[in-house]
């Protein structure tokens, strides 16, 4: 149990015993001044009454400022002894009356800040430490910028006493710490010792603590100051107390009994109380009885302050010992009393940790500055001192104010959260409890529609599949087929949708991943306009695409973008009933930006937001009208926030909508720069033709073989005969690869290689036949001007490295997947 | 289950001159055996299946096939394990391209499916054409000098 009353804190001594300037308007009133001073500490009562009388005694003054600045002096002293004697409240007014004229007169001043460390002392009583904290702030501020190291030791005191009380009593000792930097003389020094001290012994580090209780009672008796002897002496014993030195604590009452000071009652009633503990722990209730009696003799038990505390405790198992029971109970509800209140002091205290860390952080920073200071001004001369004095003083009022601001907003907050602090926890234990639930709720629900649309894709893969097979079918024909191509489509449209809701479910698992490499977007964004142009054109919209503003080389993660893409589109084709959809990809500095634009029904402004939620389509009819889930716009801007980046939209109802993808690119978007050049630098009308046209009557050996050709760049058009064939023959065919069979024999062959189309081109043939090669044959191809002719079977390797040597060299164009039509 | 359906091959399989490619499929859903039989059945592919892991390890064992599709997740042996059985074997039967088809996406799959031998991975819902390539590319590459075409 911490030990308040007996471990007297010594601020006070230091703050009365040091030398005050005098404010000597008139001798009666420095008289005054001077009496109330030395009564503070031993009676209160008495340095009020002198108080009082010196604001009487300065009311003849006829100047009003200085008047009112003499009583503002007399009030101060009132105020600290009216806080002294029990009566904070009317303290507080009283001090914040002689503030107010401070203030009006001579704002800034060292009395300024002697106030505002009297009205933090006041509210620190009054268990207001926030407000307690920020007065010290301020009169701190004020003696640093007027230079009073000793006021602003004391204040740092002060704030290390805070700490006590909230028991922090490291940082008690790192202020005091601070405090002795700053200034050192014996009255501040001493009330450092033996605070230290006090804390030491808290912390259980007697050995330490009775080291500067020793220090502390070296410089009291050096300064020849009964009263603080007689204190230490009392600290002394109570902490040989706790370290369990009973004999040791004995010695220190006799010698604290017999100095000068105990003749001073109030002082005296302390080591009566120690003595009481030392009577009480030797199990002499008795003795402890007696020595309590003339502790409390003459107080009012309800009224006691914080300093008794634990005597009170004390009290009540002593006389309850000695079977006076009411008395032990006056002393028990006094110590619940008190208790209490040290309670909440603590607990306030501890709530202003925050702003005190805050301003510790601050202090140190200003403590090397004066360190610093120091060496300079000891070698400096007096003349550039005084400069050196006006520039520092100017630059630290900056810095106060600054410094200030961000200490009333911390005091602001933090009375704000002391204030709500209990209905905050409440309602946190409550919306923890809901919000847990919420997430449980969350989870399953994400839980549900990820396995729920994962068993509907298998099902769905089935009918996809069979489907698939049945359009492939040629047997399969006329109003039969029309049927199997609807369940087809309307299957896809399921799958696309189960996706949609697969992507919801894994995005609210957090599963959006961000790939980003080099991307080609021509062929990507070409790619997603070509799933989506058969649709469009069969409800007669066009889809147009512009690329030409736009890099060749982006870094991007593809599947995104081509999901994106995908999407925007899906919804433009949908909304669109007549018109066109337009996809015009540009990218500039920092920003790519892929817009699809449509002229379908519009948006309307209030519902621009809306549509990008979830589930949510502008009207249920929409959704009747144009079926889908919804989700595409939700999903995409998901992902494009993913990717940095997000989607817009700009619409008028009835024209058309625009949305837009926009994506950051890093500055330097290629990542290959001379590989983007060259891929600029080729016009699409002028390339070469690189494709290869194949014709193999078994869809097997059409694939088998096409793989075998396929390289970057090469598109291979599969053909199931020379009829067939005729319908791609063309500028784009470099080399023609036949099975000599498949494509009619020389005849059939013959007729391909004399169509218009090759526009009188001699396109070169790589024959292949089966077995071995015959002469006929042989003059046959010679005939038709074909040189390369293949036997049947052959590896892939022949087939590639001949049909190879034939394609003109890829000039760094797209990359595009070998095409195999079956 | 018994499908009485007849897979609709657009090339008859007694052309002594097509291209011949066996695929042995171990999947344990049986719509999606059918679905891709009947798949490679346009093209030709000949198709043997197994329901299970074991089942079809046996098969490849006893019969000759140019590549084996696997379903990654089956109950007992899974499609990694098949994978790395076959993998381990010491007859030229180890060197099989393996494809492994599976609807699960979630990350880490496909490094697995990778790390244990198998040449490529496909995703379900799988579409006709992306498997006849897969399935061709696989074979042409494992076998870059057989006379095959």
């Amino acid at each position: 149990m911490r030990d308040l009353s007996r471990l007297l804190i010594l601020v006070w001594l230091a703050a009365w015993v040091a030398p005050v300037p005098a404010a000597a308007v008139d001798a009666r009133f420095g008289d005054l001044i001077g009496q109330s001073r030395a009564a503070m500490l031993a009676d209160p009562a008495q340095a009020l009454r002198f108080a009082q009388a010196a604001v009487t005694a300065a009311a003849p003054i006829t100047d009003t400022r200085e008047r009112d600045l003499a009583q503002a002096q007399a009030h101060w002293l009132e105020a600290e002894a009216l806080n002294r004697t029990g009566k904070p409240d009317e303290a507080s007014r009283v001090a914040e009356h002689a503030l107010g004229l401070v203030e009006t007169y001579d704002a800034g001043s060292k009395l300024n800040g002697d106030l505002l460390a009297t009205i933090g002392q006041i509210a620190r009583t009054k268990g207001d430490v926030v407000a307690a904290l920020e007065r010290y702030q301020r009169a701190f501020h004020i003696f640093e910028a007027k230079g009073e190291r000793r006021s602003q030791a004391k204040v740092l005191q002060y704030i290390g006493t805070l700490y006590f009380e909230a028991g922090d009593y490291e940082r008690m000792l790192k202020y005091y710490a601070d405090s002795a930097e700053l200034f050192d003389d014996p009255a501040i020094r001493v009330a450092a010792r033996n605070n230290q001290g006090d804390a030491l012994i808290e912390l259980k580090r007697y050995e330490e603590a009775f080291v500067r209780y020793r220090q502390a009672l070296e410089i009291a008796r050096s300064m020849e100051s009964d009263d603080l002897v007689t204190s230490i002496l009392t600290n002394m014993a109570s902490a040989q107390i706790r370290a369990g030195n009973l004999s040791a604590a004995q010695r220190l009452v006799a010698e604290g009994l017999a100095s000068r000071g105990a003749q001073d009652p109030y002082l005296a009633a302390f080591l009566r109380g120690v003595q009481a503990e030392i009577d009480w722990t030797r199990q002499n209730a008795p003795a402890a009885r007696a020595n309590l009696d003339r502790l409390f003799k003459g107080h009012d038990l309800t009224t006691t302050n914080h300093e008794y505390v634990d005597f009170h405790d004390l009290a009540s198992k002593v006389y309850a010992a000695v079977g006076d029971y009411s008395t032990a109970l006056a002393h028990a509800r006094a110590y619940q009393r008190l208790d209490e209140e040290r309670r909440a002091v603590m607990a306030s205290t501890n709530s202003a940790l925050m702003a005190a860390q805050f301003d510790f952080a601050n202090q140190e920073l200003k403590l090397s500055r004066v360190r610093a200071k120091k060496l300079e001004s000891d070698v400096a001369l007096e003349k550039s001192r005084e400069r050196y004095n006006r520039l520092t003083f100017y630059g630290l009022i900056a810095l106060l104010l600054i410094a200030g601001l961000v200490v009333s907003g911390l005091i602001k907050a933090l009375r704000a959260i002391r204030d709500s602090r209990n209905e905050v926890s409440r309602a946190n234990m409550t919306l923890q409890a809901t919000n847990s639930e919420l997430e449980r709720a969350l989870a399953a629900k994400t839980r549900f529609l990820a396995t729920t649309s994962h068993e509907i894709r298998t099902p769905l893969n089935g009918i996809l599949g069979m489907t698939q097979v049945l359009l492939c079918d040629t047997s399969v024909t006329g109003a039969v087929r029309e049927r199997v191509k609807t369940v087809h489509a309307a299957g896809t449209t399921m799958r696309a949708l189960v996706d949609d809701i697969l992507d919801v479910a894994k995005m609210e698992t957090g599963g959006v991943t961000v790939e980003p490499e080099i991307t080609r977007l021509r062929p990507l964004l070409t790619g997603v306009v070509d799933l989506w142009e058969s649709q469009a054109a069969a409800r007669g919209i066009a889809v147009r695409m512009d690329l030409s503003g736009c890099a060749e080389l982006v870094l991007c993660d593809p599947r995104l973008v081509r999901q994106i893409t995908f999407n925007l589109l899906s919804n433009a084709v949908k909304f669109t009933q007549q018109g066109e959809v337009r996809l015009v990809a540009s990218s500039k500095a920092g920003q790519l930006s892929i817009a699809v634009a449509d002229t379908g029904i519009g948006i309307a402004p209030e519902h621009l937001e809306d549509i990008f939620k979830s589930f949510h389509q502008v009207d249920n009819s929409t959704q009747r009208q144009f079926g889908g889930t919804g989700l595409g716009l939700a999903i995409s801007r998901t992902l494009a926030r993913a990717m940095g980046g997000d989607v817009e939209v700009a619409s008028e109802v009835g024209k058309g909508s625009i949305f837009t993808l926009v994506l950051p690119l890093a500055e330097d978007d290629t990542g290959a720069p001379e590989l983007a050049e060259e891929a600029r630098s080729e016009p699409a009308a002028s390339a070469p033709a690189r494709d290869v046209l194949l014709i193999e009557a078994s869809p097997l050996g059409r694939n088998v073989m096409a793989k075998a050709i396929a390289a970057e760049g090469v598109a291979v058009v599969g053909c199931e005969s020379a009829e067939a064939a005729a319908s791609v023959a063309g500028d784009t065919i470099a080399v023609i690869v036949t099975d000599v069979a498949s494509a009619g024999g020389w005849e059939g062959l013959s007729a391909l290689l004399a169509l218009p189309a090759w526009s009188g081109r001699t396109v070169p043939v790589v024959a292949l036949v089966q077995g071995a090669i015959d002469a006929a044959g042989e003059a046959e191809a010679a005939a038709l001007g074909i040189t390369r002719i293949l036997s049947r079977p052959m590896s892939a390797a022949t087939l590639r490295s001949a049909v190879a040597g034939m394609i003109p060299a890829l000039p760094g164009a797209e990359l595009q997947q070998g095409k195999a039509a079956a | 289950m018994t499908y009485q359906g007849q897979p609709p091959a657009a090339t008859p399989p007694e052309d002594a001159q097509a291209i011949q490619i066996k695929a042995l499929y171990i999947e344990d859903d049986p719509i999606n055996r059918l679905v891709v039989r009947d798949m490679l059945g346009v093209v030709g592919i000949c198709y043997e299946d197994s329901a299970d892991g074991p089942e079809g390890l046996a098969k490849l064992d006893s019969g000759e096939f140019d590549i084996v599709l696997v379903d990654l997740r089956m109950p007992g042996m899974d499609g990694i394990e098949v994978t790395r059985q076959i993998r381990a074997r010491r007859d030229e039967k180890a060197n099989i391209p393996i494809v492994v088809i599976t609807a699960d996406t979630g990350p880490g799959i496909q490094h697995d499916c990778l790390e244990a031998g198998a040449q490529d991975l496909l995703l379900k819902p799988v579409a006709m054409q992306p498997l006849l390539d897969t399935i061709c590319l696989q074979v042409l590459s494992s076998n870059p000098d057989m006379e095959m075409i």
